[in-house]
């Protein structure tokens, strides 16, 4: 079963600007706190915090508020696999920060999450059984 | 102390605008069941990350990714608990347990290869 990724720019009219507010809020504060960190206790501890589940938390209560307790089930089940991409995105930007430019480093960083995240959600969801209810179980439960 | 603030003050400004960029990014793609994984981008690494390679140099940004690594795992674990206990548990309680779990596994992670 093939499972087509499109890009749909007309969806962003459809987010009122005080929804955009509050992420960015968020992702300040939570770089904030990651940034504090470091200057406290150095940049190896800051980083953790990096990968801070912030976004995710945030995005899970207003899942589960709006669209039910199942779909942000669905929603955590997906960020799994972005959490291994999130993984090959650290490794990657240790690896080469130093024999690489910084800049390139991290393009370089944010493509091994794309090829991960992306590349192993589609082989979950593909090899994934499907339920007695004639419905896929798991990450590809729901069709939003 | 203020070369500190604007430092953290530009890694906050930088990691709000990639969360940004994700969320949009989140928004234009079909189907909506990719939006869990961009759940877990890098947004806030990759505004925090660039600002410390401009400010500390390469070995910062090096040391920082390698902390990052450590708060990945613990992110996987925070998915794996969040997942099965959000539906009998309610919100609140499979989130902060989930929490209390990515605390744990990070602190283990980061005592483990320091």
């Amino acid at each position: 079963m093939g499972m087509g990724i499109r890009l749909r720019p007309g969806e962003l009219t459809r987010t009122r600007p005080r929804d955009w507010l509050i992420r960015f809020v968020f992702g300040a504060g939570v770089s904030a706190f990651a940034g504090t960190v470091t200057a406290i206790a150095g940049p190896r501890a800051g980083g953790v915090f990096l990968a801070f589940p912030a976004i995710l938390l945030a995005s899970l209560t207003l899942v589960a508020r709006e669209e039910g307790l199942r779909q942000a089930s669905d929603e955590a089940r997906g960020a799994t696999f972005g959490t291994i991409g999130l993984a090959g995105f650290a490794v990657t930007a240790a690896a080469l920060a130093g024999p690489w430019a910084p800049a390139a480093a991290l393009c370089a960083a944010a493509v091994a999450w794309a090829v991960l995240a992306f590349g192993s959600f589609l082989l979950g969801t593909r090899t994934r059984p499907h339920g007695a209810d004639g419905h896929k179980t798991g990450v590809g439960t729901c069709e939003r | 102390m203020g070369g500190t603030m604007v430092q953290i003050a530009l890694k906050a400004v930088a990691g709000g605008l990639f969360v940004l960029l994700f969320a949009a990014l989140a928004e234009m793609l079909a189907p909506k069941r990719l939006a869990g994984v961009l759940s877990a981008a890098p947004s806030v690494a990759l505004g925090s990350l660039l600002v410390t390679a401009l400010v500390s140099g390469e070995p910062g940004m090096r040391a920082a990714a390698e902390g990052m690594l450590a708060g990945a795992v613990a992110f996987t674990a925070y998915c794996l608990v969040a997942a099965p206990l959000l539906e009998p548990w309610g919100t609140w309680r499979a989130t902060f347990t989930a929490l209390a779990v990515w605390l744990l596994v990070a602190a283990a992670c980061f005592l483990a290869v320091r």
